[in-house]
C-alpha cells in the first residue's frame, strides 16, 4: 500500500522515507525470527520459502524509501505479490 | 442563552471533539477494526456511555462540592487505599503521557524527517512552554481545533463506501469471526479501557474546579459532555471503519503510527495524509498535556498542597514540579526507545485496572445529599452508573490475564 500510495503521489517523500523505515525494521525482525526458527520436516520447506519472501520484503522496504518514482511502482507492485505470497503460504501452513 | 454563550458552548464542544481522540484511541480502534473489522463498533458505544455518564457525575460534583476526584478518593476510601489508588494513577498517567510524548515525536519525524531522540526533546520543550504560557482555555481550544483535522478519518470512512448493512450490524454485540474469543475480549476490554481512561475524568474534574463552575454551570456540565464527548466517539467509529475497509483485507496490522496517516492519504492523497498527521499530532499533543497536569492535579490533591493552572507557579509551586516532573519522566521513558505504541497497550489496560478505584468515589459522592444536596444522582443517573461500575469491575478483574493469554491482542 505505501508502495502504491508513494508511485501515485499520495504520500510525501519524507513520510514515505520515514513510514519505509520502520516498515524495515519491522521486517527485518520477523526475517531474523524466521530464520532462527526450527521446524519439522513437513513445515520446514514451507519455512525457507518464508524466510526468503522476508528478506525479498526487507530489501525492497529498504529501497522503497528513497526510490525514485518509477522504481517506487515496481517495488509497490513487487511488495504486493510478495504479500500475496506469504498469505498463500501461510494459508496453506 | 445569548448568541456569545451559544457560541461559547459551541466552540467548547468542537475542542471537546477534537480531544477527545487520543493514542489509545488512535491504536485500539485501528488495531480492533483491522482485526475484526465493524463488529467491535458497539465496544466503542459503550465506552463513550460510560465516559459520558461519569464525566457528567464528576463535573457535577466538582460543580457542587468544589471538591475535584482525588480529594474525594482520599476520603472516600481511606489512605492507604487512596494511596494505593494514587500510586497506581500516577503509574498509568506517567505511561500513557511517555507514550503520548512519543506519539508527538513520531509524527514530528514523519513530518520533517529529522531524528527520533532530537524531536522527543523537541515535543517536550515545545508542550512545557505551551502548558507553562498559554491560559487553560487556550491550551484546550489550539489542541483541540486542531484535532479535528481527525475529521479526515471521518471523510476517508464515507469515502471508502463500506457496507453500511454491516456497520450497522457491528453496533450490535453478538457471535464473532475472524479471530479467537480471547483476542475479541481483549479488544473489548481495550476499547473500553480507551474511550473511560481515568485521566479525562481528573482533568474535567479539576477543570472544572479551576474554572470555578457552580450549580448555574450544570446545564453547561451536561452538555460539554454528552455532546462534546458524544460526538468524539464518531471519530472512533471512524478510525474502526477506516481500518475494518482498508486494512483487514489486505492483512495489514497497523502497529505503527504512521499506518493510520497512510489511510487518510491512500483515500485523499496528500492534503489527506498531512492533514491525519497534523491531526494525530494535536489530538496526542493536548493529551500529553492533559496526562501531565492529571498527574499533578492527583498528587496534589491527594496531599491537600495548593494547585491549579490558575494558580502563579510560586504560589502553586509543588503543583507545577510535579506536572515537571513528569514531562522528564515520560521524555526518559521514551528515550529508552520503548515503542510507543506498545506503550500505549500497556497503559491503557493498566488503567483498566484502576478504574473502579477512580470511578467508585466519583458515585458514592454523587449519591451524597450532604454534598450534592438537591444535585445528587437521580433515579437513572443511579441505575447507569452502578451497571457501568459493574461493568468497570468485571473488566479491570480480565484486564491482564487477557493481556497475558492474547500476548497483547496478538493471539
Amino acid at each position: 500500500m505505501l508502495g502504491r500510495d508513494a508511485a501515485a503521489g499520495k504520500t510525501t517523500r519524507i513520510f514515505t522515507r520515514e513510514h519505509a523505515d520502520e516498515l524495515h525494521e519491522s521486517a527485518a525482525k520477523e526475517e531474523a525470527s524466521l530464520r532462527a526458527a526450527n521446524a519439522d520436516a513437513r513445515v520446514d520447506r514451507a519455512l525457507r520459502r518464508l524466510t526468503r519472501l522476508a528478506t525479498t520484503t526487507t530489501t525492497a522496504l529498504e529501497q522503497l524509501g528513497d526510490a525514485p518514482e518509477a522504481e517506487q511502482r515496481r517495488l509497490g507492485a513487487q511488495l504486493q505479490r510478495t504479500a500475496d505470497r506469504i498469505e498463500r503460504l501461510a494459508g496453506g501452513l | 442563552m445569548s448568541l456569545k454563550n451559544i457560541l461559547a458552548v459551541a466552540l467548547g464542544i468542537l475542542s471537546a471533539i477534537g480531544g477527545f481522540v487520543d493514542i489509545g484511541d488512535l491504536v485500539f480502534n485501528m488495531q480492533a477494526g483491522a482485526t475484526f473489522g465493524f463488529q467491535l463498533l458497539w465496544a466503542v458505544v459503550v465506552g463513550v456511555v460510560g465516559i459520558v455518564v461519569y464525566s457528567e457525575m464528576c463535573g457535577r460534583v466538582a460543580a457542587i462540592s468544589k471538591r475535584a476526584v482525588f480529594d474525594l478518593v482520599r476520603e472516600r476510601t481511606g489512605f492507604g487505599a487512596g494511596l494505593a489508588t494514587l500510586v497506581a494513577s500516577e503509574i498509568v498517567n506517567l505511561m500513557t503521557c511517555a507514550a503520548e510524548v512519543g506519539g508527538v515525536a513520531i509524527c514530528l519525524k514523519l513530518l520533517s524527517g529529522l531524528p527520533y531522540r532530537l524531536l522527543i526533546v523537541v515535543a517536550v520543550a515545545a508542550l512545557i512552554v505551551c502548558a507553562w504560557r498559554l491560559p487553560f482555555e487556550w491550551i484546550e481550544r489550539v489542541f483541540g481545533y486542531m484535532g479535528l483535522c481527525l475529521l479526515v478519518f471521518a471523510v476517508a470512512a464515507i469515502k471508502l463506501h463500506p457496507d453500511w448493512g454491516e456497520v450497522a450490524h457491528g453496533f450490535v454485540p453478538g457471535s464473532h469471526s475472524g479471530g479467537s474469543t480471547l483476542v475479541y475480549l481483549y479488544f473489548v476490554v481495550g476499547l473500553l479501557g480507551a474511550a473511560m481512561t481515568p485521566y479525562e475524568v481528573y482533568f474535567y474534574s479539576s477543570g472544572v474546579v479551576e474554572d470555578q463552575w457552580g450549580s448555574d454551570e450544570l446545564g453547561l456540565n451536561k452538555v460539554t459532555a454528552m455532546i462534546g464527548y458524544g460526538l468524539g466517539g464518531f471519530l472512533s467509529f471512524a478510525l474502526m471503519i477506516t481500518a475494518a475497509v482498508l486494512f483487514l483485507p489486505r492483512g495489514i496490522d497497523p502497529e505503527f503510527i504512521g499506518t493510520p496517516a497512510l489511510a487518510a492519504g491512500d483515500m485523499l492523497g496528500q492534503f489527506g495524509l498531512l492533514l491525519a498527521i497534523v491531526g494525530i499530532l494535536f489530538a496526542v499533543g493536548g493529551a500529553a498535556i492533559e496526562t501531565c497536569f492529571s498527574g499533578a492535579y492527583n498528587v496534589s490533591q491527594f496531599f491537600g498542597w495548593r494547585w491549579g493552572k490558575f494558580e502563579p507557579p510560586a504560589r502553586a509551586s509543588r503543583f507545577t514540579l510535579a506536572w515537571l516532573v513528569i514531562f522528564a519522566l515520560a521524555m526518559l521513558v521514551v528515550m529508552t526507545g520503548y515503542d510507543p505504541v506498545k506503550l500505549t497497550e500497556y497503559a491503557v489496560i493498566f488503567s483498566v485496572v484502576a478504574l473502579p478505584l477512580t470511578y467508585l468515589p466519583i458515585l458514592l459522592v454523587a449519591n451524597d445529599r450532604t454534598y450534592m444536596g438537591s444535585h445528587a444522582n437521580g433515579k437513572l443517573a443511579n441505575i447507569v452508573g452502578v451497571a457501568y461500575f459493574f461493568v468497570i469491575l468485571a473488566i479491570a478483574v480480565a484486564a491482564i490475564p487477557l493481556m497475558i493469554v492474547t500476548n497483547g491482542g496478538q493471539g
